[in-house]
């Protein structure tokens, strides 16, 4: 089914070798010679010019659309629901004939025609079935549409391989509990339940002599799948927003409105599932476990204690920092110490080299910690105004 | 063909070295796994969570404390991280972290300091400007590019900006201080650069610099359209930015210089075309000009291939 199917093993392994390459691993002469090898048949593109090609041919269909919508004068629904089947359609088999024709690869211009293809598609054939009364119930509406978008998704991922269509579609599908009109518990339930079932489809349809990409691909999906299932079991995460003080535990719901023995087991299954997680991930060197087992870990240290009743204390992240600042020196250090720097196959060194694009997104996280306040603005130096960086601030 | 079969044949055709081939197959085969990232984000994340806690922890028990316990506990922490890093000026992961804790600790101690005594009073904004200069020279002397995005965005502050002033409405003087700011930050990195002092950090000022000067020419063409002055600094910065981006091969300023340049090109002539009163020429003109740029970005692309 896949559009690249002989292509996708040469393309990531070409991915592992200019990872080598920008690590000083190998010289170029040797890069020359390895990329000889695994040349994939597929014409690909900077990054940033396919981002550029996708943003503008984004705007074309859209223009398009919108042009032909204005030019035949339609202002009905089921006439604008056809013009969109029309341009779905269209959009579609052109991004498919670009692959077909040109062996275009992460090109934008075809991704942009394939995805707004189906936007189209769903979104008319939603015009449609409405105009025709078929959807009385808006609920109705919503799961008819999150079962199309999750359909549209999950066929994108397989024919055209976009990872992140896999964990839309299964995101789109996870709405659809939400609108069956059932006690909460139950709503849980069901999705909890819809993760696992695709989980286990998951993990049965890989084989055993899969190409690495595929593996790869599953691994990213399972892990997002697990964060899916934790996500559904723990109960307390929509308490992460309260304030951290004495009438938190004023604010929570007993139970959180769960039957106490539900309520209890998902308190045993968050400790358990990020456990598994993390063990499985650390076992069979998968970075997408391990990442997502720290992730849940950290998320059950949150909120914990709203499970049992206790009092958050404004001082805790002073600790919880601590243990991650303490926790990360002491394993590098245990790296250090190693022969090679190598135990069990760990290592604290950087092998690879990520690329550089000239923007760092660590950036962003530093400058939201740095004190804030609101104010009026009042130019350079003095006055009472606003600040967004280091320094003072009136609102501290 | 798999990549271990090629490793094979590349090292009995010695086209690797045998190291290579060891090393290769180590990490290729998992047999060497890298939790760099995963503990560099462990530290990132620690080092936040108790900035995050000691601010919490002061703004909640101050009045307990009393602000010699504060002041002097969040003075000796900066001091105590400084001392660290400039006894143990070895560049490493270790260091990176415990200059950012300083800079974070500095902000907090500084802020504290300044909302209950008022030393400055109303010109507790030069603060900042003290505190940007501070985190440039920590920036330079530790060779640490985090702490220079801290130092530039401080000196924003000090010009008066904050995340949430950053929108197309802004007013007139925010535009100007935003060029004038912009033109400083890419001044002083272009002559930085040109005295070849820390090159690397070259992409943070443009970064910056650019982005300030872009948003203030675009919200000025989106409010005055073609008659402002604002239409030729948007102009000659699209074109020297997309020039500077290809000559350089950083495409990044090329997507900086076609989407700022295409949203005030298109501000203007929509503007024009809103005289004509037909939909049907802004939807030819979004279709003819999204044609033009995708042929040019194809061209271009051909042009650069294999420079990536």
């Amino acid at each position: 089914m896949n559009l690249y199917k002989n292509e996708e093993e040469n393309i990531y392994l070409q991915k592992e070798i200019k990872s080598w390459y920008k690590s000083g691993l190998i010289c170029e002469a040797q890069f020359d010679k390895f990329v000889e090898y695994a040349r994939p048949g597929v014409k690909s593109i900077n990054h940033f010019f396919e981002g550029l090609l996708f943003i503008f041919t984004i705007i074309f269909t859209a223009a398009v659309v919108g042009f032909t919508t204005w030019k035949l004068r339609l202002d009905d629904e089921l006439s604008i629901g056809f013009v969109f089947l029309f341009f779905g359609f269209a959009a579609y088999f052109a991004g498919e004939f670009l692959v077909k024709k040109y062996s275009l690869y992460r090109h934008g211009i075809e991704e942009a025609l394939a995805i707004s293809g189906c936007y189209l598609f769903c979104t008319g054939a939603v015009m449609l079935l409405r105009k025709y009364e078929i959807i009385l119930e808006p609920r109705l509406y919503v799961i008819i549409s999150s079962a199309l978008a999750s359909a549209a998704a999950f066929f994108l991922y397989k024919r055209w391989g976009y990872l992140i269509m896999a964990s839309l579609s299964v995101f789109a599908l996870s709405i659809i509990p939400f609108q069956l009109e059932l006690p909460p518990f139950h709503e849980r339930l069901l999705l909890f339940v819809t993760y696992a079932l695709i989980l286990y489809i998951n993990l049965r349809a890989e084989g055993p002599g899969a190409p690495g990409y595929l593996k790869f691909n599953n691994s990213v999906i399972q892990a997002c799948l697990l964060f899916g299932l934790y996500i559904a079991s723990n109960v307390r995460l929509q308490n992460l927003q309260m304030p951290l003080s004495e009438i938190r535990n004023i604010m929570l719901v007993k139970y959180a409105g769960m039957p106490p023995a539900a309520y209890w087991a998902s308190f045993a299954f968050i400790f358990i599932l990020p456990a598994i997680t993390l063990f499985f991930g650390l076992r069979t060197k998968k970075r997408a476990f391990i990442d997502m087992g720290a992730i849940m870990a950290a998320l059950t240290i949150c909120t914990y204690k709203d499970y049992l009743g206790w009092t958050h204390y404004v001082w805790e992240p002073i600790i919880f920092g601590g243990i991650l600042v303490t926790v990360a020196l002491a394993a590098i250090k245990w790296f250090e110490k190693a022969k090679d720097k190598i135990r069990s196959g760990y290592t604290s060194e950087s092998d690879l080299k990520p690329e550089n694009y000239g923007i760092d997104v660590s950036v962003l996280g530093v400058l939201a910690k740095m004190p804030a306040a609101d104010g009026s603005f009042e130019g350079p130096g003095g006055g009472g105004g606003t600040s967004g960086g280091a320094g003072v601030d009136r609102g501290f | 063909m798999k990549i271990s079969e090629l490793l094979e044949q590349f090292n009995t055709e010695k086209v690797i070295t045998p190291e290579q081939y060891s090393a290769l197959t180590e990490i290729s085969e998992n047999r060497r796994f890298s939790l760099h990232v995963e503990l560099q984000a462990l530290l990132y994340i620690g080092v936040l969570t108790i900035i995050t806690g000691i601010g919490l922890t002061i703004n909640k028990y101050f009045a307990q404390l009393g602000h010699i316990a504060i002041i002097g506990s969040l003075t000796a922490l900066f001091a105590g991280s400084l001392w660290y890093c400039f006894a143990k000026c070895r560049k490493g992961l270790l260091l990176d972290y415990i200059l950012l804790f300083a800079c974070l600790v500095y902000a907090s101690d500084i802020a504290y300091i300044e909302t209950h005594f008022k030393v400055l009073g109303d010109f507790w904004k030069n603060y900042m400007l003290f505190s940007s200069a501070l985190f440039a020279f920590l920036a330079y002397r530790f060779d640490n590019r985090l702490i220079l995005s801290m130092a530039l965005t401080t000196l924003a502050a000090w010009f008066g900006f904050k995340f949430q002033d950053f929108n197309v409405s802004f007013r007139e003087y925010h535009r100007i201080y935003a060029v004038i700011y912009g033109a400083m930050v890419l001044a002083a990195g272009i002559i930085l650069n040109k005295r070849k002092i820390k090159e690397h950090f070259f992409d943070i000022y443009l970064n910056f610099g650019l982005n300030f000067i872009f948003i203030a020419s675009v919200s000025g063409v989106f409010e005055y359209k073609f008659y402002s002055l604002f239409f030729i600094l948007l102009a000659g910065m699209v074109m020297l930015t997309g020039l500077y981006g290809l000559h350089s091969k950083s495409f990044l300023y090329m997507v900086y210089a076609v989407l700022y340049g295409y949203a005030g090109i298109s501000a203007v002539l929509m503007d024009f075309l809103k005289g004509l009163r037909s939909p049907g020429v802004v939807f030819y003109y979004y279709i003819f000009s999204s044609v033009g740029i995708l042929a040019a970005l194809l061209w271009l692309s051909r042009r650069f291939k294999g420079t990536e």
